[in-house]
C-alpha cells in the first residue's frame, strides 16, 4: 500500500515515468521540424514581418543615409494560451500499489498532450487554403491569416507599399492551381519561389528544399525525388529533383484535419532553412508535470501536466501548399 | 492571434478595422485594380459596396453610383445613434427631481 509518507518517492516515480515518455514524444513531435517553437517569456508576442526594406542606395557625399523604418511592414500580435490536463492517482491504485496503471497514466497523459500539440500545429497548415478562421482541435477559433490579412496559402499576398501581390499557393506548369502532388508541381513551385520578388521589385529567391507530405503520399513523394531517373516516364534523364529536394518529410498528421476531413491529398514545399520564420509557435512553457494536490473528498491524488504556447503565422513565403485537388 | 486590421483596412487589405476580406472579395478587389486601374482605396470602397465583377463596376460607373466609404458608413451610424439618443455623452440628461 502507498502511503502518504510515499508520496514524494510516487511523484519521483511518476516524473521518471514522465521524462521517459516525453523524450519519447518529442522526438517524434514532427512539428516542431517546421514551426519555430522556441521558449518565449513574452505574454504577448509582437511580430513584425518586413515586406523588404528598399533602403539601401547611393548617397552623395556628406548625405546622410535613407532610413528603413517598421512602417513598411505588417504585424501579428499573438497570446500565450495555456492547456493542460490532471492524472488522477486514485486512492484504489495507490492502496494495491497498482504501479502498471499509473504508469500507463502517465504515458497516455504525455502522449496525448504532444499528440495536440502537433496536430494543431498541423491544423494549420491543413487550414490555411479558405476562409479567415476555423476551429482548433482544442474547439476554439485560431486564426489562418498570416499579417497581411490574406489566409495562408493564397495566389495573392498583399503588401503595404503597391498594389502588387505574390503567391505561395502551389500551381502547376499548366497555371492550374492545387495540383496534385507531381514532378511538374514541384518544379513549377520552385520556380516561382526562385523567382519570388519583394514590393520593391528585388527578387528574394525562396529555395524550397523540403517536401512535406502525408502518409498517404509518401511513397509518391519518395518515387518523385529519390527516383534516379525521371518518375514515371521511360526517358533516361537523371531526375534533378533528387539533389534539389533535399528531404521529405512524411507527417501523418496531414492525413486527416481535426475536423475529420480527409486531407490525405494535401502536399507542401517548404524552404527548411527559413521555414521557423513563417511557422510560429512559441512556448512559454512546453509540457511539464507538476507537484500533486490531494483531492479531499476522493483522496485521490492528481498530477497535472500542462503547457503555455499559441500558434500563429509570420512572412508567408517560405512555404508554399496545394490541396491536391486538381 | 490578432492582426493589425485597422492598419490593412486603412490601406483597402481588410474590409473593415475588424474583418479580413474574404477570399473572393479579395480577387474582386485585385480584378478591379488590374482590369479598371483603379488604386486600392477606390477599388475597396467599391467591393465594400458589393461590386465583385468589372461588370458591376462598368454598370455602376454608368449609373453615377458612388460607393459609400467606410468614413461614410461610420457617419451614417453616428447619426442614427445620435438621433436616438445611443452614443454617449450625447444621451438627454434627465435631471433628478430635488
Amino acid at each position: 500500500m502507498i502511503l502518504t509518507t510515499d508520496y514524494s518517492t510516487l511523484t519521483q516515480k511518476l516524473n521518471e515515468w514522465y521524462n521517459e515518455s516525453a523524450n519519447e514524444r518529442v522526438q517524434s513531435w514532427i512539428g516542431q521540424q517546421l514551426f519555430d517553437v522556441s521558449t518565449t517569456d513574452w505574454q504577448t508576442y509582437n511580430y513584425l514581418i518586413l515586406n523588404g526594406l528598399a533602403k539601401f542606395d547611393r548617397v552623395a557625399e556628406g548625405a546622410q543615409l535613407p532610413v528603413a523604418t517598421s512602417v513598411e511592414g505588417d504585424s501579428v500580435t499573438a497570446t500565450q494560451k495555456r492547456f493542460g490536463g490532471r492524472i488522477s492517482i486514485t486512492k484504489d491504485m495507490r492502496m494495491f500499489d497498482r504501479y502498471d496503471q499509473m504508469q500507463e497514466l502517465v504515458h497516455s497523459g504525455v502522449d496525448f498532450a504532444f499528440d495536440r500539440i502537433d496536430q494543431s500545429q498541423a491544423d494549420m497548415l491543413l487550414n490555411g487554403f479558405a476562409g479567415t478562421s476555423f476551429t482548433d482541435v482544442y474547439g476554439y477559433s485560431q486564426s489562418n491569416l498570416t499579417p497581411d490579412g490574406v489566409v495562408l496559402f493564397s495566389a495573392s499576398h498583399t503588401n503595404n507599399q503597391n498594389a502588387t501581390t505574390s503567391r505561395n499557393l502551389i500551381r502547376n506548369s499548366a497555371g492550374t492551381a492545387n495540383p496534385a502532388l507531381s514532378r511538374d508541381a514541384i518544379v513549377t513551385a520552385r520556380k516561382d519561389a526562385k523567382i519570388h520578388k519583394d514590393p520593391n521589385s528585388t527578387n528574394r529567391p525562396v529555395d524550397l528544399n523540403l517536401l512535406v507530405v502525408s502518409a498517404t503520399n509518401e511513397d509518391l513523394a519518395e518515387r518523385t525525388v529519390y527516383s534516379s531517373g525521371v518518375q514515371g516516364t521511360p526517358n533516361v534523364d537523371l531526375n534533378p529533383l533528387k539533389s534539389k529536394v533535399s528531404n521529405i518529410l512524411v507527417w501523418s498528421r496531414l492525413d486527416v484535419r481535426s475536423d475529420g476531413t480527409d486531407t490525405s491529398a494535401y502536399w507542401f514545399l517548404a524552404d527548411s532553412k527559413n521555414i521557423k520564420k513563417t511557422l510560429k509557435s512559441p512556448f512559454a512553457q512546453k509540457p511539464q508535470m507538476g507537484e500533486s494536490a490531494q483531492v479531499h473528498d476522493s483522496l485521490n491524488w492528481e498530477y497535472p501536466i500542462d503547457a503555455y504556447y499559441t500558434l500563429f503565422l509570420g512572412q508567408p513565403f517560405n512555404i508554399f501548399g496545394s490541396t491536391g485537388a486538381n | 492571434m490578432s492582426i493589425n486590421l485597422g492598419q490593412l483596412a486603412s490601406q483597402g487589405r481588410a474590409k473593415s478595422s475588424s474583418q479580413p476580406w474574404a477570399t473572393e472579395e479579395l480577387e474582386a478587389l485585385l480584378l478591379l485594380e488590374k482590369e479598371r486601374s483603379l488604386n486600392r482605396l477606390d477599388a475597396a470602397d467599391y467591393v465594400r459596396n458589393g461590386i465583385l465583377t468589372v461588370e458591376a463596376y462598368d454598370a455602376s460607373k454608368e449609373a453615377a453610383f458612388k460607393p459609400k466609404t467606410i468614413e461614410d458608413a461610420k457617419a451614417e451610424v453616428d447619426a442614427t445613434l445620435m438621433k436616438g439618443g445611443a452614443l454617449f455623452g450625447k444621451a438627454k440628461v434627465v435631471k433628478p427631481k430635488k
